[in-house]
């Protein structure tokens, strides 16, 4: 056996920098067989080992595989496959030896980095990715010429890759995609935080700890005010005391809302694997391929595994009209249970003359009763909202607003849960909000006659600032999570913030730009050049253009590639000299490549008469200032004046 | 004026030896380089006489020496004689103490006596029993050789063919020249019309004047291509040295000094170029040399930059 | 109606080209190679799961690197083209060794890298070339037979950058070298120098190696060589003279080898020839129809081996070499 070239040492770094996105995915012994792997080669490439054998090599693939198999608890399964790489990863290197295995393993890291862009799609990633192929091609490169320099090659990869790149974009905007999937494969469940079906007392007050990115609305126009920045989502009909459920889902609405105060705006939803959109309280308009129900909550058709953008208009000021029939489901509650509650609700209802005078009733038992709004609520007892609203008096958003719409039903008045979020924070260099897990919020809908349903947000009783700026100010410091807490003071945090801005607005760009992009884009762009995708010919044409474009851009790069002359390189009077030459070659009068100035001016002399003369004047300046150290600036003067006059057609 | 009284001198030259104007030329040029001259032809061919004109032409001395396997170093450099009488040794200069010297058929000198020639050829002195004597400038030595003749005699190896600047072939007159040579006078009696066109100093002048020709940046790029040429083409058995530049260099200063210029062309390097290098190159397939065709079509190779 | 160049490209593809010459790209082929071909695949298999889950990142990657493969393809190509090939030429070997036939090879413009230099079946050189590589490309072919050996089409190929696409180009090069028929120890009687067969032992010359006698001083000879001994001894100034021994002079005749067979009279001379050499003799050689007079050193040897390895060959073979 052979010992390793050392030309394996960037394969290995190849590998790593494409695997190390996926490091948080691995499970812990993939990661450590790697890296065992890894520095058992760079020891034998060190030492000069030959390494293991057939079999050993065989029993640690066997091996390799059966351990996934083991702790996946499956083979061919999303995770399952990027732990499988993995192993491979850690193995490839180690039975690298022919010019043909070294190729391959590069593959493997190309392959590695697709994976990683299956797990998240951010701006981050993608750099990422760059740098990632960047390396690999790198040492692609140098696995086909090992004699050359590593930096060299580096720059060479640069140079093919942007060069790659116009093409890219071009293939990526125009290469017509698909509506939908191939074939529905079963994908991991990854954990992702969000709204689920149900809420329970406590799940939103949880999600304040969370900072990562719900979605971000990019608007065209101006931003809604703060206390307008409502963002429904799901809507909760079914009350089973403790717990809110979506209960029955709504039809599809029919009729057009009459509404005012419209924005548009797009959304750019991260993935949440689950089917709804967030909007403006309320949405008007259904984007690709959701559907707007009759509670105004927007359902998609497929899970959202992507990051995608919809385009939405929203009314902030409305009137959804009459109570529907099936809306009548918002006046039930569970048989028993919450005595208490349900009594003071009647007796309001006994009290007030109007409804919106119950509402006012509820408020200000709120108000007036020492709630407090924390993020650490306790816990509550079997009934939960008796023991709220008489005896802890301590809750988050989905406490006020699950007592009040329970209230509400209690007295009469139709309710609904609405879930989404609140607010958000507008970007400095970007007209749009970003609104983070953090942001999220429950509030009541309770329907009034001649006002249709109307949103009460209970929170607002207790702690106003909620709704105007937000977390921060609404809860006391010491209970906010690490990233809201505004410790730092200064100039460091306004930094800070200045560059977090920064890279969301950025960040919005590119989402918008490239993760965002759908069928629905491409068809519109598509359209305004004449191609209309819905048709076959459509699909053709694009197809065709792209070939278009591609062999276009070939040779342009040949162009560039298969130039002739570096002549801009070469001193002027030489510059010149071959513009003169290559006029007469034009003629018919090529100089051969070892022919001196004279020798030549005499064979067009003998050739031509006519043009004996001038090809003498501008020969013996040529020879002047390339030959003699007579040379000025005056003949070169007139030189290049010659020269560039100079014509052997007449 | 340089351009006349050259034109002059070929002219003269050139009524002695018929149809050779290319040669003489060539020969005038390796003089005023301070080169050597190696002819390389078979007898009766004008070499003595053209080495004569030129000595008669320039207003120098000449003395001939002919070469034998018995000779020895003394025989050129000079030897001390032992007086008998007086009891001490008198140096006797040998006719190597002269302007110029014609060494007829070289290569029958055996290896050292061709070793002193050469040593003296390039040092421009002589040291005979210990002591140094300079010889006197200009002095310049046309040897020649008679290439078809093998038994008995030493071929100059590489590293002395190397000290002459230039080796020449006269070859036969033309047909009309033959023709005016047995018509005419006998050559005896026109050398004896030819008169000196210069003197000592006025060639050690030229020579000096010569070094100072301009070679610019772009010519000397291209004779540093021609020598990479002969160094990296598979044709050669050994490319050219540093000092065959060095002699290209000098040629073509002088030649174009002799055109009546004071920078030299491209066009001056290759057209004394198959004479400088001729020699000094050997075929990779039979360590033969070159014909001067052969080198002509490899400079074709190497373009002007 | 077609270009006279576009005809002659397709005629005459095949004709032995003369140097210099420059590589064009319209003489390239380009084909992917088996791993390009997987790498295509995997190219494939990147799009379908990219539609499939309809992720742009996706997209993005599989189409930067379906982009870097075409122009990678490009590369490929430039990597061969604008290479100049100025002169190429031979050594001459003995039968049935390798052949190296050098290329001068310079690349004006920017270097192309890792280009393979080879005869079809025979061993690849890899090397760099820039526009001032000092290293000549070696390239070798095992010789069969003695004569004037032409090596054939020469492939120049690369597969630089990325490994991905194989550019090549065939290019018969007129170029030839010498082949000696191969060494054979046999019996050769060595004939006598024709001239002076009267000395065993090889001529005399005057030398400086071995003492041969005192003669009487003459002006000129040299100080050193008076025997100052004999001359404080009373006697008359002498000189002492020397001599060198050259080797015998000898002739290898085509007669005088006994084998029937041709090639085999031929190697046995060419053994000949090279141990005469060694021995530093001084021979000639006489073939029928050809006569090399007696003479020494390496010009010499590789005269008289290439008169026996072009010996009764067709006389163009001979002339080609020349």
């Amino acid at each position: 056996m052979k010992p390793y070239d050392k030309n394996i040492i960037p394969i290995i770094c190849a590998l790593a920098i494409a695997l190390a996105p996926q490091i948080p995915h691995l499970k812990p012994w993939v990661v450590g067989w790697c890296i065992l792997l890894w520095s058992y080669m760079f020891l034998a490439v060190r030492y000069g080992w030959a390494g293991p054998g057939k079999v050993t090599r065989f029993l640690l693939t066997a091996g390799g595989f059966l351990g996934v198999a083991v702790s996946y608890g499956k083979i061919l399964g999303g995770g399952a496959f990027i732990g499988l790489l993995a192993i491979m990863a850690g193995l490839k290197p180690l039975e690298t030896k022919t010019h043909r295995d070294k190729m391959i393993a590069v593959f493997i890291a190309y392959f590695i980095v697709i994976t990683s862009l299956f797990e998240s799609e951010n701006l981050a990633i993608t750099i990422y990715m760059f740098l990632s192929v960047l390396i690999s091609t790198a040492v692609l490169i140098h696995v086909n010429h090992p004699s050359g320099k590593l930096k060299a090659n580096v720059k060479q990869s640069a140079k093919i890759m942007v060069q790659a790149i116009p093409l890219m974009i071009l293939l990526f905007f125009l290469f017509p995609r698909l509506q939908g999937s191939l074939w529905g494969l079963a994908r991991q469940k990854t954990a992702h935080t969000g709204f689920t079906e149900s809420l329970n007392m406590g799940d939103i007050s949880k999600l304040v700890h969370n900072d990562k990115a719900a979605f971000r609305a990019e608007f065209s126009g101006d931003l809604p005010e703060p206390a307008k920045r409502y963002w429904r989502g799901i809507v909760l009909w079914r009350c089973e005391g403790a717990r809110w459920h979506v209960g029955i889902r709504a039809p599809q609405l029919q009729h057009e809302t009459k509404a005012a105060e419209p924005y548009e705006y797009s959304v750019i939803i991260e993935p949440h694997n689950k089917r709804w959109l967030f909007a403006l309280d309320l949405p008007s308009n259904a984007p690709g391929r959701s559907i707007l129900l009759d509670d105004y909550s927007l359902r998609l058709n497929y899970n959202l595994r992507h990051k995608q953008r919809f385009n939405l208009r929203s009314y902030t000021s409305y009137n959804t009209g009459p109570l529907k029939p099936w809306e009548r489901t918002a006046l039930k509650l569970p048989a028993r249970g919450n005595e208490n509650a349900r009594e003071l609700a009647l007796l309001w209802a006994l009290e007030a003359e109007t409804d919106e005078q119950i509402i006012e009733s509820a408020l200000n038992y709120f108000k007036e009763n020492n709630f407090l709004y924390t993020l650490n609520p306790p816990l509550l007892g079997s009934n939960p909202i008796d023991d709220f609203l008489f005896n802890k008096k301590q809750g988050y958003c989905e406490h006020f607003a699950s007592a009040f719409a329970f209230l509400m039903r209690a007295a009469g008045i139709p309710a609904r849960l609405v879930g989404g979020y609140l607010g958000g924070k507008p970007n400095l260099y970007g007209n749009f909000i970003s609104v983070r897990q953090s942001d999220a919020h429950v509030w009541v809908e309770v329907w009034l006659q001649g006002k249709g349903w109307t949103r009460v947000d209970p929170t607002y009783a207790v702690a106003p600032s909620r709704i105007d700026q937000g977390m921060e100010t609404a809860v006391s410091a010491d209970e906010l999570p690490g990233f809201l807490s505004s410790g730092q003071q200064g100039v460091f945090s306004g930094i800070q913030e200045v560059i977090r801005n920064r890279w969301e607005a950025i960040n919005a760009k590119w989402d918008s730009f490239f993760i965002g992009y759908s069928y629905d884009d491409q068809k519109s762009f598509l359209l305004r050049f004449g191609i209309n995708l819905e048709t076959l010919k459509g699909k053709l044409k694009s197809l065709l253009a792209i070939v278009a474009l591609i062999i276009l851009s070939g040779i342009i790069l040949s162009l560039r590639l298969f130039r002739k002359h570096h002549v801009g390189r070469r001193d002027p009077v030489q510059r010149f000299y071959i513009r003169f030459c290559s006029k007469l070659e034009k003629a018919g009068f090529p100089r051969r490549s070892d022919q001196g100035p004279r020798d030549y001016a005499k064979e067009i002399g003998q050739k031509k008469r006519s043009l004996k003369e001038r090809v003498d004047e501008i020969i013996d300046l040529y020879i002047i200032l390339r030959y003699t150290r007579r040379g000025n600036a005056n003949y070169m003067k007139k030189y290049v004046f010659l020269v560039n006059q100079f014509n052997p057609r007449h | 004026m340089m351009e006349q009284k050259y034109e002059d001198i070929v002219q003269q030259i050139g009524t002695v030896i018929l149809g050779k104007e290319k040669q003489i030329r060539l020969a005038l040029t390796c003089l005023f380089a301070q080169g050597h001259l190696l002819i390389e032809d078979m007898p009766g061919i004008g070499k003595t006489t053209l080495a004569k004109v030129l000595s008669v032409c320039l207003g120098l001395s000449f003395r001939r020496i002919q070469c034998t396997s018995d000779m020895l170093p003394g025989d050129i450099l000079g030897v001390s004689v032992f007086e008998q009488k007086s009891g001490s040794f008198i140096f006797h200069p040998g006719p190597i103490f002269t302007h110029v010297l014609l060494s007829d058929e070289i290569n029958r000198a055996t290896p050292k006596t061709q070793s002193a020639l050469l040593e003296a050829m390039e040092e421009q002195q002589v040291t005979v029993e210990g002591k140094t004597r300079r010889l006197e400038e200009p002095f310049f030595v046309i040897a020649t050789q008679n290439p078809f003749e093998y038994s008995g005699t030493f071929p100059l190896p590489e590293s002395q063919l190397d000290r002459f600047l230039m080796r020449i072939e006269i070859g036969y007159p033309g047909r009309q020249a033959e023709h005016q040579l047995l018509k005419g006078d006998e050559p005896k009696s026109l050398l004896a019309k030819i008169k000196p066109c210069l003197d000592k100093e006025e060639v050690l002048k030229i020579q000096r004047k010569i070094s100072g020709v301009h070679v610019s940046d772009a010519m000397l790029e291209y004779l540093q291509d021609i020598l990479d040429f002969t160094r990296r083409s598979p044709h050669f058995y050994m490319g050219l040295s540093p000092r065959a530049g060095m002699a290209l260099l000098q040629t073509a200063k002088s030649w174009s000094f002799l055109h009546g210029r004071d920078y030299a062309l491209p066009e001056d390097l290759q057209q004394i170029l198959p004479w400088v290098i001729g020699h000094r190159l050997r075929s990779k397939d039979d360590l033969q040399q070159f014909s001067n065709e052969k080198i002509n079509a490899f400079i074709m190779e190497v373009p002007i930059p | 109606m077609i270009k006279s160049g576009t005809l002659k490209f397709f005629f005459l593809r095949n004709a032995p080209i003369q140097l210099p010459h420059q590589l064009h790209w319209r003489r390239i082929f380009i084909l992917p190679t088996a791993q390009g071909l997987l790498f295509i695949i995997i190219l494939l298999g990147m799009l379908i799961g990219s539609i499939n889950y309809s992720n742009n990142l996706g997209f993005l990657l599989t189409f930067l690197l379906g982009s870097m493969t075409f122009i990678s393809m490009l590369y490929a190509i430039r990597n061969l083209t604008g290479i100049r090939i100025i002169s190429s030429g031979a050594e001459p070997v003995f039968a049935e060794e390798s052949a190296v036939f050098e290329f001068y090879v310079i690349s004006e413009k920017d270097p192309r890298f890792a280009v393979t230099f080879y005869y079809k079946g025979e061993k690849e050189t890899v090397k760099d070339i820039t526009s001032d590589s000092n290293s000549k490309i070696k390239v070798h072919v095992m010789t069969k037979k003695r004569g004037k050996f032409s090596p054939g089409s020469l492939v120049i190929s690369s597969r630089y950058p990325m490994g991905l696409f194989r550019a090549w180009v065939v290019l018969r090069i007129n170029t030839a070298c010498t082949v000696y028929p191969k060494p054979l120890a046999g019996q050769v009687k060595l004939g006598a120098d024709m001239s002076s067969g009267d000395d065993e032992n090889g001529n005399e010359i005057p030398g400086v190696d071995d003492f041969k006698e005192l003669r009487p001083y003459q002006p000129g000879d040299p100080l050193q060589r008076i025997s100052w001994k004999a001359f404080s001894r009373g006697l008359d100034l002498l000189t002492k003279s020397f001599v060198g021994k050259a080797g015998s002079a000898v002739f290898l005749n085509w007669d005088s080898v006994t084998s029937m067979n041709v090639e085999k009279k031929l190697s046995i001379l060419t053994h000949g020839i090279l141990k005469l050499h060694r021995m530093n003799q001084v021979y000639g050689l006489n073939l029928p129809g050809e006569f090399i007079d007696q003479g020494s050193g390496e010009a010499h040897k590789h005269k008289c081996l290439k008169a026996l390895a072009m010996f009764a060959l067709p006389m163009k073979d001979y002339e080609a070499l020349r």
